[in-house]
């Protein structure tokens, strides 16, 4: 699960750093069997995997030790697939699909897990929308039934709808206007990507969620919540011959439609020149700089080779960026590097955010040049063999402990189909990681990053101070021309500027 | 990724919840929820199947024991995967800061893992963090108000290697100056950063509020860490770091002999104190006189409105206060459908949604409810919070509603279970707040005892109107009415601008010359 924003939360000593060695880790959620190394091998997933008739394709991960059973049902439709317009659309489905359908009051997906000692989310990222239950296993059956019902009943009223909306409002402003580094972590797949969707943020913009209707929940129903467009995860507590004939009574029965499901075919194009950009806000307590590169696509054969290197980059505290930039030389207080593939396309961004106290026109060229030195040692010098090793166990480590619980095993099941098309590719993963190479993480560094050209992003405090203005708070970072300051040729902003407030204006 | 809600606050903390008695179950775990009955024909899709018969919950047990110096270990094997979390946990937190030096714990926990003597040889930062990242894990080191704690989850063939850097770091911490001058400087930067946050600043000066210049209302400032000094720090970790206050925890991949023999390797030498333990400073809520705070912050994308009430203390002694407590806060707060999140998120799209915390200390505690919302919000959101601590009092929940506040309770407890470091933070729990294990196995019984009656009575005694207090941190000039009527609304109310807020007076504001 890779994290693009990061969640509000308390900062804590290193707190910022920990969530630069977040992303890393979590590309280690597919992993499989044994290490070149130490003694210790990943437990095979024991998957079962079969399709009905009308496409639904379903996935057992059974496990008796356990009482719980984890419901989870993956959609092949995420952030990229927002209609034009639209953008933040696919997630605000996400919560409408907690609200009415024909045989269900809104949120009896409440009454059926956390009322019973379960609990339920989703979440959309850019490919995908996933909605995951977790239950005592006895009432694995009821949430089947559920999950069909809302696959093919969901009655949307209006009144439900203005109210999540406004909740969705709600959930941007906290994530991007009112979290520190919000506003600069939204920003960037606006620099990264000139073409594909992804360049629009998952959780979108206040004017584009204002601007959806009822009939657009309608139309994204029926276009994309369909049998053959879900794949239906159960891990856990299962017995095999009752969930398969519970899995046909159920799901048997939703007709597969005749139309075919819209697919994005855009092709990102390499960037052709270096560009420039500075992102102001209103209120930047620190200073910070991203560089940001395309990437290739998650099931690229570069991939493995880039979160390799985003690991010895940037995983932990050990890592080349924190030991030289946080902790030598004492010029970020934090440093981080992040390999953000997607199923079509992928970035990369290097980032810092500078110590206190000193002039930011100072410090971000030099961070700039810190973050650059790093990774041209890394892809031109002596990479030791214990830093590769100690690399090894951390991704080994990370996926034993997200396998500790059926949730973390369906959703390691979820993102390989997602992101390979094959639920066993989470038992090669790991393996493709353990086989890389310093070779390897020198030759995708040359090709995705040295040789390759980079937005420099610079995100500062607005000139003015965060004051009464007649017409409210300032709205989101305004792209503005950079480098140097005095000159007078904006660079092009990307389309898919941070949100706005259009109006007025915890732990 | 965006999340229907994030998990973090979403459920009441749960420091106090304990480990369960095997086969404890909530309340007819088979019946249907109200308004949603049972299909009994296997054609009838209207309606859901009914549920199974549940399995049994089962808890690993826990095998407590002592070594002669005074150290306790308790190893919770879990069959599995080959995984251990091991868990160091020392009786020294933040309670025992001076007022003036708040932070003082919380930064000899960060020292720890920043240089120690390793086989007779001084180690650096750099090279610990190496060490520990090359067993695949972290050396996490944190500190809470009455503990620190220092953990690790490795492979099972690790366990030896982490215990043996644990113990030096635990033990023999170099606690550097230059290092001290590190963190110093990170963690001034870090309070920077927290400064443009209105959900952190809404905390700090709700503890300020509640619990005034007593041990548990101090604040860490800038000039707080200004002042800490490397003896403060060798003084506080020769005096409460010792054998007989601190805790083993080993749960995972492992026999209670081979945890025991470990145990008894890397810590058995350890010897014990003689130096008189550390004096906790007077813990009394001493709440400030303002019932309401508005706070300017200028150009923040979005207000933090929050709520506090007076909550149960650390009440060794009464158990059915404590669990009573768990309820009334779950009926507000407990999950995604209890009464608050019910009325600001579900209703009236106001909030990505409401968290409740509580924290407990032996003089007393508090509970609080907080929101993130719209600027123009915030008169609205804090009334409807105010209205729903205030309405239990007068309108208990049903039984239904009963029924599925302690079945969350108990299956948030349950899910814990399934990973070693949730098995791990049910014991240190239990440990840091002096209340025995033994507690865990009647907890499912206890929460399940508990009545409307019994939460409404609560209610009345502890949340009336004159205990609330109210915080707001917002842009004024984006909703001057929405401010302005929660100041009209509170003779009381005190309204000043993040850039005067000071700590270091022992209220909010340094005092008018």
């Amino acid at each position: 699960m890779k994290h693009l924003l990061p969640l509000t939360r308390r900062q804590t000593i290193a707190g910022l750093a920990a969530a630069a060695s977040l992303t890393w880790l979590a590309s280690a959620t597919q992993a499989a069997t044994a290490p070149a190394r130490g003694s210790v091998s990943l437990p095979p997933l024991g998957l079962r995997q079969r399709t009905l008739a009308n496409g639904l394709q379903v996935i057992a991960l059974p496990d008796r030790s356990t009482a719980t059973v984890s419901v989870q049902v993956w959609y092949r439709v995420g952030g990229k697939d927002d209609p034009a317009g639209r953008s933040g659309f696919a997630h605000l489905f996400e919560h409408m699909m907690f609200k009415r359908t024909r045989h269900m009051p809104s949120e009896t997906f409440d009454r059926l897990t956390e009322d019973v000692g379960g609990q339920n989310n989703a979440f959309t990222a850019e490919d995908t929308t996933a909605y995951q239950s977790e239950v005592p296993s006895n009432h694995l059956e009821r949430l089947l039934w559920a999950e069909a019902e809302r696959m093919s009943n969901l009655e949307v009223d209006q009144p439900s709808f203005d109210s999540e909306r406004a909740v969705v409002q709600e959930e941007l402003r906290q994530r991007v206007l009112a979290s520190p580094y919000g506003r600069l972590f939204n920003a960037l797949p606006g620099y990264a990507f000139e073409r594909h969707p992804y360049r629009r943020p998952v959780v979108g913009s206040i004017e584009d969620l204002n601007a959806a209707t009822l009939d657009d929940v309608r139309a994204f129903h029926s276009t994309y919540y369909r049998p053959d467009n879900a794949v239906l995860i159960v891990a856990g507590d299962l017995d095999d011959a009752r969930f398969d004939a519970a899995v046909d009574r159920y799901f048997g029965r939703i007709p597969r439609p005749a139309t075919p499901i819209p697919r994005v075919t855009v092709q990102e194009p390499p960037r052709q020149a270096d560009l420039r950009a500075t992102l102001q806000a209103p209120r930047v307590p620190l200073p910070a700089v991203a560089l940001i590169w395309k990437g290739p696509a998650a099931r690229d054969e570069d991939a493995a080779a880039l979160d390799v290197a985003s690991a010895l980059l940037a995983g932990g505290e050990s890592s080349r960026m924190n030991q030289a930039l946080v902790y030598r030389d004492r010029v970020a207080q934090a440093a981080g590097f992040q390999t953000h593939l997607n199923a079509d396309a992928g970035m990369l961004v290097a980032y810092a955010i500078a110590v206190g106290g000193q002039p930011a026109e100072q410090q971000l060229p030099a961070l700039e040049k810190a973050l650059m030195r790093e990774i041209e040692a890394l892809a031109r010098g002596p990479i030791r063999q214990a830093e590769f090793d100690k690399v090894r166990t951390q991704l080994l480590t990370a996926a034993l402990m997200e396998r500790q619980t059926p949730n973390g095993r369906a959703a390691a099941a979820g993102w390989a189909v997602i992101q390979y098309g094959d639920a066993r590719q989470a038992e090669q993963q790991l393996q493709r990681l353990q086989a890389v190479r310093a070779a390897d993480v020198q030759r995708v560094l040359r090709r995705h990053v040295l040789e390759a050209h980079r937005v420099t992003l610079s995100y500062v405090q607005a000139a003015a101070a965060p004051d009464a203005a007649a017409s409210g708070p300032a709205a989101g970072g305004q792209p503005a021309s950079a480098a140097p300051p005095a000159s007078s040729a904006a660079t092009s902003p990307p389309a898919a500027p941070p949100a706005t407030t259009p109006t007025g204006s915890r732990p | 990724m965006m999340r229907r809600r994030d998990l973090a606050g979403a459920l009441p903390a749960l420091a106090l919840l304990a480990a369960s008695a095997a086969q404890a179950q909530p309340a007819n775990p088979a019946s249907a929820p109200a308004g949603l009955g049972s299909a009994t024909d296997a054609d009838d899709f209207s309606r859901p199947p009914p549920a199974g018969a549940p399995r049994p919950v089962t808890v690993p047990p826990l095998h407590e024991s002592r070594l002669p110096n005074g150290l306790s270990v308790v190893v919770a094997p879990r069959q599995g995967l080959p995984l251990v979390s091991a868990w160091l946990l020392v009786r020294v937190g933040a309670e025992t800061d001076p007022l003036d030096r708040a932070g003082r714990a919380d930064m000899l926990a960060g020292l720890l893992t920043q240089g120690a003597r390793r086989q007779g040889r001084a180690v650096s930062a750099p090279e610990i963090a190496r060490e520990a990242e090359a067993m695949g894990g972290s050396l996490d080191a944190g500190s809470g108000w009455r503990s620190t704690s220092l953990g690790m989850t490795v492979t099972t063939p690790r366990v030896d290697a982490a215990l043996s850097l644990m113990s030096d770091v635990l033990r023999q911490p170099t606690l550097a100056a230059d290092e001290l001058e590190r963190l110093r400087v990170q963690a001034i930067d870090n309070l920077r950063v927290s400064d443009s946050d209105p959900g952190s600043i809404a905390s700090r000066v709700a503890r300020r509020l509640y619990w005034g210049t007593s041990a548990y209302g101090s604040v860490t400032t800038a000039d707080t860490l200004g002042r800490l000094r490397r003896d403060d720090l060798v003084a506080l970790h020769r005096q409460g770091f010792r054998p007989d206050e601190t805790l083993l925890v080993l749960a995972g991949d492992l026999t209670p002999e081979r945890g025991q023999a470990l145990a008894r390797q890397h810590f058995g030498g350890w010897r014990a104190s003689r130096i008189a333990p550390l004096q906790r400073r007077d813990g009394t809520p001493a709440p400030l006189a303002p019932r309401t705070v508005l706070v300017d912050l200028p150009g923040v994308g979005q207000s933090s409105v929050l709520v506090l009430a007076p909550y149960s203390s650390l009440a060794p002694k009464d158990v059915t206060e404590l669990r009573i407590a768990q309820v009334a806060n779950a009926v507000l707060g407990g999950g995604y459908s209890a009464r608050l999140n019910q009325e600001v998120r579900i209703k009236r799209g106001l909030s990505y949604g409401v968290g409740t915390g509580v924290e407990q200390q032996p003089e007393g505690g508090v509970w609080d409810a907080s929101a993130q919302t719209d600027h123009r919000n915030v008169a609205q959101v804090a009334q409807l919070l105010r209205e729903q601590v205030l309405a239990l009092a007068g309108n208990p929940p049903t039984a239904d509603e009963l029924a599925a506040r302690q079945a969350t309770l108990v299956g948030s407890f349950a899910r814990r279970l399934d990973t070693n470091a949730g098995i791990a933070s049910l014991i240190t729990a239990r440990w840091a707040t002096g209340r025995p294990l033994s507690e865990l196995n009647r907890f499912v019984e206890e929460i399940l005892a508990v009545t409307p009656a019994q939460v409404q009575a609560f209610a009345g005694r502890r949340w009336t109107e004159g205990a609330l207090r109210t915080v707001v941190v917002g842009d004024f000039s984006a909703a001057p009415e929405a401010f302005d009527q929660l100041a009209k609304a509170d003779p009381t109310a005190l309204r000043l601008k993040a850039s005067e807020l000071d700590f270091g007076s022992g209220g909010l504001q340094a005092p008018k010359r």
